[in-house]
């Protein structure tokens, strides 16, 4: 294990075969940081309506806030799923974002008998939203989510909007 | 010769002489008849009295002839042989109280006659009061819970913790040097199926691998297994000494698998020994004695040149399969690592061997920081962990409960992934002595319990006996579960395999399932497979085989259990082979060259060709020209819209009026199938028709004449005459044969080209597993299909240029009990063999 260092850097997506022929690549899960109920992970895989209507639920049912987590391809899809809920909240919710960098090990199975398993540290950016009720009557003071703490490299400045 | 004396009155008696003596040898040989036809009067006595006759007069008793039990004890047996010759069955058949049945003796005595034709598992008994058990590969096996648990099943196997027993696995030891063990299973495997036995990073013992194993120099073709092993750890590293290996066999393939691995390593069975006798004299040639053991705990093979051994280890180990997330937890809170004698023997010795920097945690620290992370899916895939616990029983709540994380979460998932343990799992379950030890040491639970009883003064509370109690070393072997990320949840069905020394099975499996693990049976093996999208048993391997004659059989059993309204008919359905998927059929149709002798399908495993099939499905590479007769794809399948998938469905190639329907119903969100299969016309209809009409005629003909002879016979007869019996067995027999042949279709072995053009649209595949998926929300399945078929299709869609890119591959789908035809989109699975 000693005598092969881990690889550094980001996943190279241009000799995408070369690097396929050398090994496989196994990619492990990333880390749930908070498993609360009100806390929502986004896939690429998850269906957007379904994800829609179980936040809607969770607000409607008395929750004072929740935290949208996506990372890489599917912040996109996050943000979507943030706006819209904004959107049809008429002015009742507001939020708050966090960016943070999440360390990721891929480990890579060799294909020939003689090489031993090695890994590939990557990062990828992730989106951590927090959705929060904007009601007038109890003054809610955004804080930044405490999930974040062990997976975070460095929070970047953090935006706060008021719609 | 003896001398002739005369006799004292020789005058009176003549010239009779009496010889002075006797031959020894004439009067043995006359005593010899004497003894041999006593003992045969005394074995078989002439007298046609029965036994109770023979009693004398003061021992004999009014209804011995009716109940055995009036006779002396060692008549009984011979009165009942021949009273049931005799056939008249004794009166005492009643069966013995459930109070007598249930006394603890008899009751041992029942489940130990009930194992000797089929093996039970340490849980049986556990299983049998909750479980379905059904007889498979020479054991009793839970099939699913009494309970409607499908749905929690998969709940437990996606959220949770699922806990399967699967302690039917053999364990295989191997013991030879590693280059000896590599030639050797160099010849039942090929490189081009994934890592070898050997490889660099099984060998040290640090993970468990898996290999596909064929039968001697046959690759592709005689695929036996894929079986997973692991090697003993090296004590000291970098020698040439023998290293031990277990492999891990499916109960189906074992036997073929051993026969395999006796012929490449030239193994001896020890069970008949011949052993040289000490030779009185040199000039003498060497004579020998067999020695034969009568009973053998563990089969031992040798070969006594190379000093191969391999041991055939049945039932030493309990094998626990948890799946799931939560599974994590579980362990965690079930298994407490013990340290009290270990932490200055075992840690300092291997640290003094190996040098080992201080940093590494040792084997103990590591498993119990794993255990805390969030899944099992973050520990280095494949990982052996050895670790020793107090005895489980120590470790259960008071109640059944969920186990929950901890609350002080390690949050060096990184660190833990990259950094090995100090040492290699040693561990004492690789010793056969320490293992005997253990079983044999083992404190029962019925002792524990009176232990407790006398010493527990406040109840629930730990006592001081318990400290004393034998440490229990386990193995525990992370699974990394599904690992295609684009189409699969990634890390589902990941989980630990806990090894567990012989016994403690029961107290392990209890605690395990206090901690609120859910239990599965064979059904969920299925399910999870299915879930993962491959497929358990591949249909070339000997356990898919089996499986597909076992399942074919019941499907027309069940077939022809219906009433024949019921019954689909599968000649207008235009299906060939509706029981069974036909794969050697197939190939021969596909095949280009007919001409060439058929040989065996098998399922393509060449990873790179594989991957260079799926370049061409997915990123529409130019198809690579290989040599593909006789050859299948798995491919796994998913459908869009409406419509179920069975096993058994065909997967067909869809022709340019499909298409264009397709776009059609798309544009108008159309949810029809495709295209409905024309119904053909059954030619035996009416034959089967006439011959049930003759059949009846027949048997009605037969009973008249009966009663007509009955009739004839009451004329003359003072008493009453009852009809003959019918005795028309044969003639119902041989016309249900006849009626089955002609309900179903032709075996399509008989004729070419009948599976690959036996409905309007080509068969190019079968598929094998279907059913709904809960991890995709769709109906999914598994299948096989022909390399050229898939061909065709890859070359019609470069052809079509409607097709806009980044579409899918496409292909129909049918159920064989169906005339629709729908689109699935298509998939070329990598990973075969995923789930074993």
């Amino acid at each position: 294990m000693d005598s092969h260092p881990p690889e550094r850097g980001a996943k190279p997506k241009s000799n995408r075969n070369k690097q396929q022929s050398q090994h496989i690549v196994r990619k492990l899960p990333p880390r749930v940081t908070n498993d609360k109920r009100n806390n929502i992970y986004i896939t690429s895989k998850s269906d957007f309506k379904a994800q829609q209507k179980r936040c809607e639920d969770l607000l409607n049912a008395g929750t004072k806030e929740i935290y949208l987590h996506c990372m890489g391809y599917s912040i996109t899809r996050g943000l979507t799923l943030a706006l819209r809920l904004i959107d049809n909240s008429d002015g009742a919710l507001s939020y708050a974002i966090n960016t943070s960098t999440i360390k990721l090990v891929d480990e890579l199975h060799p294909l020939c008998d003689e090489d031993d398993i090695t890994y590939r540290q990557r990062n990828n950016s992730a989106l951590h939203i927090k959705i929060f009720n904007n009601s007038l009557f109890d003054i809610v003071v955004p804080k930044l989510p405490a999930q974040t703490s062990c997976t975070e490299v460095n929070i970047k400045k953090p935006q706060k909007k008021q719609k | 010769m003896s001398s002739q004396k005369l006799e004292y009155d020789a005058s009176l008696g003549g010239h009779v002489t009496l010889p002075s003596h006797v031959a020894t040898y004439h009067y043995a040989s006359g005593v010899l008849q004497e003894i041999k036809s006593m003992i045969a009067d005394a074995q078989f006595p002439a007298s046609s009295k029965l036994i109770f006759q023979t009693l004398p007069k003061h021992m004999r008793r009014r209804a011995m002839s009716h109940h055995p039990k009036r006779l002396p004890r060692k008549y009984r047996a011979a009165h009942s042989s021949q009273m049931s010759k005799a056939g008249n069955q004794p009166v005492n058949r009643k069966r013995p109280s459930r109070k007598y049945r249930r006394r603890p003796k008899n009751l041992l005595n029942e489940y130990i006659r009930r194992q000797r034709k089929i093996n039970w598992l340490e849980t049986h008994i556990w299983h049998a009061k909750r479980f379905h058990m059904i007889d498979r590969w020479g054991y009793r096996l839970p099939y699913a819970s009494c309970d409607k648990t499908y749905r929690a099943c998969y709940r437990a196997s996606a959220e949770h913790c699922l806990l399967q027993d699967i302690s039917f696995y053999s364990c295989v030891q191997m013991l030879g040097t590693v280059d000896q063990l590599r030639h050797g299973f160099g010849r039942l495997t090929s490189p081009d199926c994934g890592l070898g036995i050997a490889a660099r990073t099984y060998l040290s013992g640090r993970r468990e691998g898996t290999i596909q194993l064929f039968a001697d120099d046959q690759y592709p073709a005689g695929a036996l297994q894929s079986a997973s092993f692991m090697w003993r750890p090296a004590e000291q590293p970098e020698t040439q000494a023998q290293r031990t290996l277990w492999l891990w066999l499916h109960p189906a393939a074992v036997e073929a698998t051993l026969a395999q691995l006796i012929q490449v390593f030239q193994l001896k069975s020890t069970k008949q020994e011949k052993l040289p006798l000490p030779a009185e004299s040199d000039d003498q040639t060497p004579r020998f004695v067999t020695h034969t053991k009568a009973f053998e705990r563990n089969r031992s093979y040798i070969n006594k040149d190379t000093g191969m051994e391999m041991l055939v280890l049945n039932q030493e180990f309990n094998r626990f399969r948890l799946t799931g997330p939560r599974s994590q937890c579980v362990l965690a809170a079930s298994l407490r690592a013990s340290r009290q004698n270990s932490s200055e023997s075992s840690t300092s010795t291997s640290k003094k061997l190996l040098d080992a920097p201080s940093d590494l945690l040792d084997q103990t620290d590591y498993c119990e920081a794993a255990l805390q992370l969030h899944s099992p899916s973050e520990v280095l895939s494949n990982v052996i962990l050895g670790v020793n616990v107090v005895d489980p029983r120590l470790q259960r709540p008071s109640k059944r409960t969920k186990a929950t994380k901890l609350s002080s979460s390690v949050s060096k998932s990184v660190e833990l992934l990259m950094m090995p343990p100090a040492s290699p799992p040693f561990s004492d379950l690789w010793d056969p002595e320490l293992r005997v030890r253990l079983s044999e040491q083992m404190m029962s639970t019925h002792q524990y319990n009176q232990l407790r009883q006398r010493h527990a003064i406040v109840p629930g509370e730990p006592c001081a006996f318990e400290e004393q109690m034998q440490p229990l070393p386990l193995l525990l072997i992370q699974r990394p579960g599904s690992q295609q990320p684009n189409y699969k949840r990634l890390g589902y069905a990941a989980g630990w395999d806990v090894i567990a020394p012989a016994r403690y099975g029961m107290v392990l499996w209890q605690t395990l399932i206090m901690w609120g693990a859910r239990p599965g049976g064979l059904r969920e093996f299925d399910s999870v497979a299915r879930e993962l999208g491959v497929d358990q048993h591949l249909p070339d391997t000997v356990a898919g085989l089996e499986q597909a004659a076992r399942t074919a059989l019941e499907r027309r059993t069940r077939y022809f259990r219906l009433p024949p309204n019921k019954r689909c008919n599968y000649r207008k359905l235009a299906v060939v082979s509706p029981f069974k998927a036909p794969w050697q059929s197939l190939v021969r149709d596909w095949n280009l060259s007919p001409a060439t002798p058929a040989k065996s399908f098998y399922v393509m495993r060449n990873r790179g060709l594989l991957q260079r099939l799926d370049g061409c499905v997915r990123h529409r590479e130019p198809f690579p020209d290989c040599p593909t007769d006789n050859c299948l794809v798995q491919v796994a399948l998913r459908l869009h819209t409406r419509g179920s998938l069975e096993s058994n469905a065909l997967i067909c190639l869809p022709s340019s009026l499909d298409w264009k329907r397709h776009w059609r119903q798309l544009k108008q969100d159309n949810q029809e199938p495709v295209h409905t299969e024309p119904l053909l016309s059954d030619v035996n209809e009416r034959l089967r028709k006439q011959l049930r009409l003759d059949h009846k005629r027949l048997l009605k003909r037969l009973r008249a004449r009966r009663v007509r002879e009955k009739r004839r016979l009451q004329e003359t007869s003072t008493r009453r005459v009852h009809i003959r019996p019918a005795k028309t067995a044969s003639l119902v027999s041989k016309q249900s044969a006849k009626m089955c042949s002609l309900w179903l279709p032709t075996d399509p072995a008989e004729t070419h080209d009948s599976v690959r053009r036996q409905c309007s649209r080509e068969v190019f595949g079968y598929v094998s597993s279907a059913g709904f998926s809960f991890v995709e929300a769709a109906v999914c399945g598994v299948g096989y299909v022909t390399v050229h078929g898939l061909r065709q299709l890859l070359h019609e869609r470069k052809a079509d240029p409607i097709r806009a890119k980044g579409q899918p591959l496409l292909c129909l789908v049918r159920n064989a009990d169906s005339r629709d035809y729908r689109f699935a989109r298509l998939q070329i699975n990598l990973d075969l063999c995923a789930a074993v």
